[in-house]
């Protein structure tokens, strides 16, 4: 790790990363131009300027490119360093547009924008130019795009959270991802589909213009940034909740199974055992919630499942108030989060079945301690080493957690609201529970603001690329520094 | 001579024609109803000399346990002794005595309350038994008294029964079996193993039977040397010793409402702190260091571990109560503190508060002191110790695992084994392990939807479910530690709650296994289909 390898292949993704959130500010900034008053032209120039060069230095930065054979820690350190490049940019862009309280509140948008979380210091967005508010839903859907790319093409072989073979047995030879360029735009058409779905349905079912746009990134990115204070609750709208739910489920679907529909492989694709489960939840969430929540409608509960379970985080009825049940279901959804190869984060289906599959088998060996079996999910016998990295992500994900939630130490919640809000940064939800409420906007300390902003870093890059990256660069600042043998004098010469 | 003993004699394998039933569970489970029936005799001399008037109802109650115990036992005899069998054993044992271990309870009609039905009288009684047997320390008893009460609702031989079950309960009555079922031999250890916490059995005599009179000796002796350090402490003998059962088995009952909160002593807190962590670490290392080893401790990967987790939650909560500035002087917080931590760290679960809303009442703290308590919960004692948790051995495999996979993904083609300082951890304990915690985590989730789905509060449900399957005792909210169950979980719930403490004390793989054996017996009793 950290070899020069490594640290050459680098600039390629981090340069990705700027141009990347640099389309996203400039995209803003151009809408501001056309829909916001002139009292913002300052901060719009502001804008562009920021922009434009992120573009130039992105392209001046991945244009040193280095080919090399890229192995699984490559990869992960790759993918902080194209994250890292597009939360900079955003970084740059929420300081430079100045509409925020403090630099903290800034760095806490940015970071919670480029890994989709949607958690906000703003307590009302609808105060906000339209650039910005633009911005806050344009940078997770950029960055949610290239976390897709990765997640798909290159991280499945090293992170046991997505396995391509059943998809490539049940297919033969016709897969999502073959080559990095085909990956490329096949993903990106799948998105771009997905989006303009989502926009056209919620411009259909009544919403404005720039609310469609603005909700419809949100929703395809499962970022949960909203426009309102109240979320899409605001719209109290039957119509508008249900398009959403169906976009927050698409959205928090494998984009693979989307695929396959699209090719007319529907009865295979019913057939994954992540999407049952995926789809089990949701049907179980909903039916529980709705029976046992006080007041919850039947939509509402159907929303709430969808919103939680994609980790996306947008609100339409308050499931807080509706009792303990729905409370506790719904923060246990988030906590597992969306499907393999999806926008959505949490410890994904994928594993889950494999963790219950495990489990199973351990048990039967318990009562038949001479039984030997082999695990197979989708028709396909799983690797007993990715079976044993999925643990290790478990125990990593869940120490994570337990470290986030005490180190929050947000004075202001209880412990239903500090492990929800240690749920929700490290699934990159938008909603937690405060006072027995739901809601996105965070009051915190800047000690409780700077944990929870590494909480989303490491739940939106999936904790070990993080920690591999750390202590590579740790290894490598090292070794450039000279060496020191203690107790022996090094001769000049030597 | 006995039969059993005839037969574990012949050398030639050969048993003599009997009618007594092969069932290894009725056998065992017998056994376990007649030791725990001279514990109630007492409790009715307890009774009768004390206040109270329930002597003839505990009387009754010893004959039924001696009575269906003896049946059970001579009325059957060992049979099959596979590992799965074994589980199923101690798990029904556990449960037949902690379900009839209720009925001291029902007879006293300790838990009648005007216009509440008798089922949730039994519900109550019920709670109350697994309760104590499992040594979690959770109540319903919602007339407990306070210190210099003359009059107390509850007689002294029922509450000092309370006491008794933890105190069996701790080092666990299938061990105590064993130690006078001589048939038994090597596959003793079978037993030990399921009864005992943690993922590993140690031998501390080549004989099992001996381990297991090793470990009860130890326990009678640490119970002895508690109570006389409480006595010295300044309480009562009567109190000391009633005290000392609940702390030498980390279970946590007191006679008195607000626990040795009551005392409001330094000293006796101070001796119950050093008590509750000796309990709530590995008793093999204590009967090594007393006979062998003076530097087994230090060696000892978990008994570091545990103690470590202690001073760090200690000094933490000690911080984070003062920064609050709700808790008085830094002193006091210091004491509340270090308190607690030990408490819940050992699985005892005795409060230090006068009253609620006081420093030592944990209810009243904030949410980031809560989740170190929360944590501490699921983390738990040493294995091989009375606690409960999930046990400080499994968290240190667990970090390391997680370690071992950043190693791998790093460098996929090396083999990484799982290390503990400097000695492997086998692979086969590895899976168990992670099978286990996974299992674990599963039961507590699990647990909170349920409890919550049957009209739990979420805050007091996740703490009453991580506090049952870790058979601490207090939980937060309206069940905190000035408080009871009663007020916090409706009666389903809390029924659930006592399944908890029973896979909890049992470490799960009992309980899912209690149901697996007898499936199998009875399928062995059916006449062949295919015969000739």
């Amino acid at each position: 790790m950290a070899s020069r390898g490594t640290i050459r292949v680098l600039p390629l993704p981090f340069g990705v990363g700027l141009g990347t959130s640099g389309v996203a500010v400039l995209f803003s900034s151009m809408t501001g131009l056309v829909l916001d008053d002139r009292s913002h032209q300052q901060m719009l120039a502001r804008l562009t300027v920021v922009s434009i060069a992120a573009i130039a230095i992105g392209i001046a930065i991945a244009r040193r490119q280095h080919v090399a054979r890229i192995t699984p820690a490559m990869a992960m350190s790759m993918f902080v360093a194209g994250w890292t490049g597009a939360t900079l940019v955003a970084i740059v862009a929420f300081l430079a547009s100045g509409h925020l309280d403090s630099t903290f509140d800034s760095l806490f948008e940015a970071v919670s924008a480029t890994s989709t979380t949607g958690l906000t210091t703003v307590d009302d967005p609808q105060t906000l130019p339209h650039a910005i508010r633009l911005m806050r839903v344009a940078l997770p859907w950029c960055t949610g795009f290239g976390v897709l790319v990765v997640s798909m093409g290159v991280l499945p072989a090293a992170v046991a959270g997505v396995e391509l073979a059943p998809v490539r047995r049940l297919h033969g030879r016709e897969k999502l991802v073959t080559t990095p360029r085909e990956a490329l735009k096949r993903i990106s058409g799948l998105y771009a589909l997905l989006t303009a779905v989502t926009v056209i349905g919620l411009r259909l079912s009544g919403l404005g213009s720039f609310d469609s746009i603005s909700y419809g990134l949100s929703i395809a990115s499962t970022s949960g940034m909203s426009n309102h204070a109240d979320s899409l609750g605001h719209f109290d709208s039957f119509a508008v909740d249900a398009v959403a739910t169906v976009g927050m489920l698409a959205a928090g679907g494998n984009l693979l199974v989307v695929w396959w529909a699209i090719r007319g492989h529907l009865g295979p694709v019913l057939q994954s055992t992540e999407l049952r489960l995926y789809l089990t939840l949701f049907v179980l969430g909903v039916v529980t919630v709705f029976a046992a929540g006080d007041g919850l409608s039947i939509e509402s509960a159907a929303f709430s499942v969808a919103s939680m379970l994609s980790t996306t985080g947008l609100r339409s009825g308050d499931w807080a108030a509706a009792g303990g049940y729905p409370q506790a279901a719904l923060i246990v959804l988030g906590g597992l989060g969306a499907m393999s190869g999806s926008l959505g984060s949490g410890f994904r289906l994928a594993r889950v079945a494999r963790v219950a599959l495990e489990v199973r088998r351990r048990l039967q060996q318990l009562v038949n301690p001479a039984r030997v079996s082999v695990l197979r999910m989708d028709g396909t016998a799983l690797n007993e080493d990715s079976l044993k990295r999925t643990f290790g992500y478990l125990w990593m994900h869940a120490f994570t957690l337990a470290l986030l939630a005490v180190l929050l130490n947000a004075r202001s919640l209880d412990v239903i609201g500090t492990a929800s809000l240690a749920v929700a940064v490290v699934s990159n939800n938008a909603t937690y529970v405060d006072d027995s409420a739901i809601t996105t906007t965070v009051r915190l300390s800047s000690w409780s603001e700077a944990v929870a902003m590494s909480g989303m870093m490491l739940g939106r890059l999936s904790i070990y690329p993080v920690l591999l990256t750390v202590a590579g660069v740790g290894r490598w600042l090292a070794r450039q520094r000279p060496h020191q043998h203690a107790g022996i004098r090094m001769r000049p010469d030597a | 001579m006995r039969e059993w003993q005839l037969q574990a004699r012949r050398p030639d394998g050969f048993q003599k024609p009997t009618r007594r039933l092969r069932s290894t569970v009725a056998h065992i489970s017998g056994l376990a109803l007649l030791v725990v029936a001279p514990g109630l005799m007492v409790c009715a001399g307890v009774e009768a000399f004390g206040r109270g008037d329930d002597t003839i109802p505990l009387l009754i109650c010893a004959g039924l346990f001696g009575g269906l115990g003896a049946l059970m036992w001579s009325g059957t005899r060992l049979g099959d002794l596979a590992p799965r069998t074994v589980f199923a054993a101690v798990a029904w044992s556990w449960l037949l005595v902690s379900v009839m271990g209720a009925l001291p309870y029902v007879l006293a009609r300790t838990f009648a309350q005007p216009g509440q039905g008798r089922w949730i009288e039994l519900a109550d009684a019920v709670f109350e038994s697994v309760s104590g047997y499992t040594c979690t320390g959770s109540t319903v008893l919602t007339t407990l008294g306070d210190l210099g009460d003359p009059d107390p609702e509850v007689g002294d031989g029922v509450l000092f029964y309370r006491q008794l079950t933890q105190w069996y309960g701790g080092m666990g009555f299938v061990q105590l079996v064993i130690t006078v079922l001589p048939t038994l031999g090597g596959r003793a250890i079978g037993f030990i193993g399921a009864e005992a916490t943690g993922p590993n059995t140690e031998r501390l005599s080549p004989r099992a039977t001996d381990t297991a009179r090793i470990l009860w000796k130890l326990y009678v002796g640490a119970t002895v040397v508690i109570t006389l350090g409480y006595v010295v402490a300044g309480m009562r003998p009567y109190d000391a010793l009633a005290h000392a059962l609940t702390t030498s088995a980390t279970g946590g009952f007191s006679m008195y409402n607000d626990s040795l909160g009551e005392f409001d002593s330094l000293p006796i807190e101070l001796w119950a702190m050093a008590a509750m962590a000796f309990g709530g670490s590995n008793w093999a290392l204590h009967w090594v260091f007393l006979t062998r080893d003076r530097s087994v401790y230090g060696r000892d990967h978990e008994f570091r571990a545990y103690i470590g987790v202690l001073i760090v939650a200690s000094t933490a909560l000690t911080f984070m109560l003062w920064a609050d500035g709700g808790y008085g002087t830094g002193s006091t917080a210091l004491r509340a503190a270090t308190f607690n931590a030990i408490s819940l760290g050992s699985s005892t679960g005795f409060g230090n508060a006068q009253g609620p809303g006081t420093a030592g009442d944990i209810a009243a703290w904030a949410a980031s002191p809560l989740l170190v308590i929360l944590l501490l919960m699921f983390v738990g004692g040493m294995s091989g110790s009375t606690a409960g948790g999930s046990k400080v051995i499994r968290s240190r495999i667990l970090l390391a695992i997680s370690h071992r996979t950043l190693a791998e993904v790093r460098q996929p083609r090396a083999i990484v084994p799982v290390k503990l300082g400097r000695d492997i951890v086998s692979e086969t304990v590895v899976g168990r392990v992670a099978t286990f915690m996974m299992a674990y985590l599963a039961l507590i989730v699990g647990g909170l939807l349920v409890v919550t789905l049957l009209g739990g509060e979420i805050e007091a449900s996740l703490a009453g479910v991580v506090g049952s399957l870790g058979n601490m005792g207090p939980a937060f909210g309206e069940a905190g530690p000035t408080s009871t169950f009663q007020a916090a979980f409706p009666t389903p719930a809390r029924l659930v709650l006592a399944f908890l403490m029973l896979a909890g004390r049992l470490e799960l793989f009992a309980v899912l296994l209690m149901f697996a054996a007898p499936r199998r017996s009875v399928r062995a009793l059916r006449p062949h289909k295919h015969t000739f």
